[in-house]
């Protein structure tokens, strides 16, 4: 036999449509059980309340406007192919946007691995004028290795000079103290030249070539020809940037005891 | 203790909603003649179903310009789909289906855009337009038809505050008055689930309804 109990009784109650449907049982259950039958009348007057929300008609122009809806699907069908039917949301535009940025950053990196070529810097031996342009200074270049070529990259140098065709791993390894510092970023070598462990020069009193009193004057090592600093692409392209020469002296004046001493010194004195 | 005999009440209201179709053409036959070309018969289903559909949809989004528009496309994608369709369920569980998912995706619409229709606030409850801007008015009312409108207004707001997934459920079986088999067709859910949504949904309506049970 059946044993019922109010949870029984209440499921009973929840799913049937009419009171007719429920069982004998369930009846006098409800007849001895005041909660139930208290609940039985709570849902009984709550699904009153929702069945009496009426039904909403239609407006009268419904089937005209799904029938205009129609032709102009058929018409934009025959057209042919319109972005306009398409709707972007938010997830297809981040989508699109991520394959547009990844695109572009495997295009820029390919390109870079295309275009990377070594930057070489070529200097000119300075050719001094004066009268100490024969003193020995620290060879800028190893022996061997052509300095002075004009718009040549140079492709093999030590001790300061451009190695442009050195792996960048191994110029990367290179002390920070050496006089040629190479840089890797980006792919992209850049050879620079370091002057600071250079000595300088030293001028001696004896070698003033001319000498007012207590003002002598001596002459200075200035390249005649300019600087000129050669970029080579491997792909053919190249840069080259000339800086134009110095010059000192013409035009300088010693003045003392009101008097000009040396108008025009000889060029590259001082 | 009042007699358990009021229980019939229930079948009255059901049984006035659902449209009988005395036209002893069926959907099945309809869609039939809809898909070699009889625009006749799509008419005539659409006539057959449009307030059905609409109604449904304004109770699911309280909002009767949307409803209608969503009815429309219920109806568009009824006939754009027309050739795929399968008969072996009814033709009215397949537009239920194809309506209900269209107002919860409107629903989940509104939700992340916060929209409120400014349109509905300019309605008639039947649907109708011209109305002053409704304010509410907690004073008794002593008409009894405007007690009853009123009880329409707070059941209807109650519905409205449901979660998607308990309102559906609930309209279609107290208002629209389905089957729980059909209701779980419609849902694509099993029936045990459908039972227990529906009855968590009135425990919730029970709770807001409070003042009128």
């Amino acid at each position: 036999m059946r044993v019922v109990n109010c949870k029984t009784v209440c499921r009973e109650i929840e799913e049937a449509d009419y009171v007719k449907n429920l069982t004998a049982l369930t009846m006098g259950h409800l007849r001895d059980c005041e909660r139930c039958h208290r609940f039985c009348d709570e849902r009984r007057k709550l699904r009153q309340l929702v069945a009496s929300l009426e039904t909403v008609a239609a407006p009268p122009d419904f089937d005209l406007r799904i029938r205009s809806q129609l032709a102009n699907e058929r018409i934009g069908t025959r057209a042919g192919f319109l972005f306009t039917n398409f709707t972007f949301g938010f997830p297809p535009l981040a989508l699109a946007t991520l394959i547009l940025v990844i695109g572009g950053v495997f295009t820029l990196r390919a390109w870079n691995a295309s275009t990377t070529n070594p930057i070489a810097a070529l200097t000119e031996t300075p050719q001094a004028t004066g009268p100490s342009s024969q003193r020995k200074q620290p060879p800028l270049t190893e022996p061997g290795v052509r300095a002075n070529a004009v718009n040549r990259p140079l492709p093999i140098a030590k001790d300061g000079a451009v190695e442009s065709t050195r792996p960048a791993r191994q110029l990367k390894k290179r002390g920070p103290l050496g006089s040629g510092v190479a840089l890797l970023r980006n792919g992209r070598r850049l050879a620079t030249r370091e002057f600071s462990s250079t000595p300088a020069l030293v001028v001696k009193k004896e070698e003033a070539v001319a000498s007012l009193e207590s003002s002598p004057i001596f002459p200075i090592e200035a390249s005649l020809q300019p600087l000129r600093l050669s970029l080579d692409y491997s792909g053919g392209v190249s840069r080259t940037i000339s800086v134009p020469a110095l010059s000192f002296g013409s035009e300088r004046v010693l003045a003392r005891d009101g008097l000009s001493l040396v108008r025009n010194s000889p060029k590259g004195a001082w | 203790m009042e007699t358990l005999s009021s229980f019939d009440e229930l079948r009255l209201p059901v049984a006035l909603r659902q449209e009988v179709i005395t036209d002893s053409t069926s959907d099945h036959a309809l869609l039939e003649a809809t898909r070699t070309g009889d625009e006749d018969a799509f008419a005539e289903l659409v006539s057959r179903y449009r307030n059905q559909i609409t109604s449904y949809i304004y109770r699911m989004t309280n909002d009767y310009d949307g409803a209608v528009d969503l009815a429309q496309e219920t109806f568009v994608r009824v006939y754009r789909a027309v050739d795929r369709y399968q008969s072996s369920y009814a033709f009215s569980t397949y537009i239920y289906r194809i309506a209900t998912n269209l107002a919860i995706s409107e629903l989940r619409k509104r939700k992340r855009r916060r929209l409120v229709s400014l349109t509905g606030f300019f309605q008639n409850h039947d649907g109708s337009e011209n109305c002053e801007l409704d304010l509410v008015d907690n004073r008794p009312l002593q008409d009894t038809e405007l007690v009853a409108t009123e009880r329409r207004i707070a059941v209807q707001r109650a519905i409205g505050t449901l979660p998607e997934k308990y309102r559906a459920p609930l309209i279609l079986r107290d208002v629209e008055g389905r089957s729980y088999e059909e209701i779980s067709r419609i849902l694509q859910t099993s029936e045990g689930t459908v039972k227990s949504r529906i009855s968590r949904a009135r425990d919730f309506l029970r709770d807001k309804m409070r003042a009128y049970l």
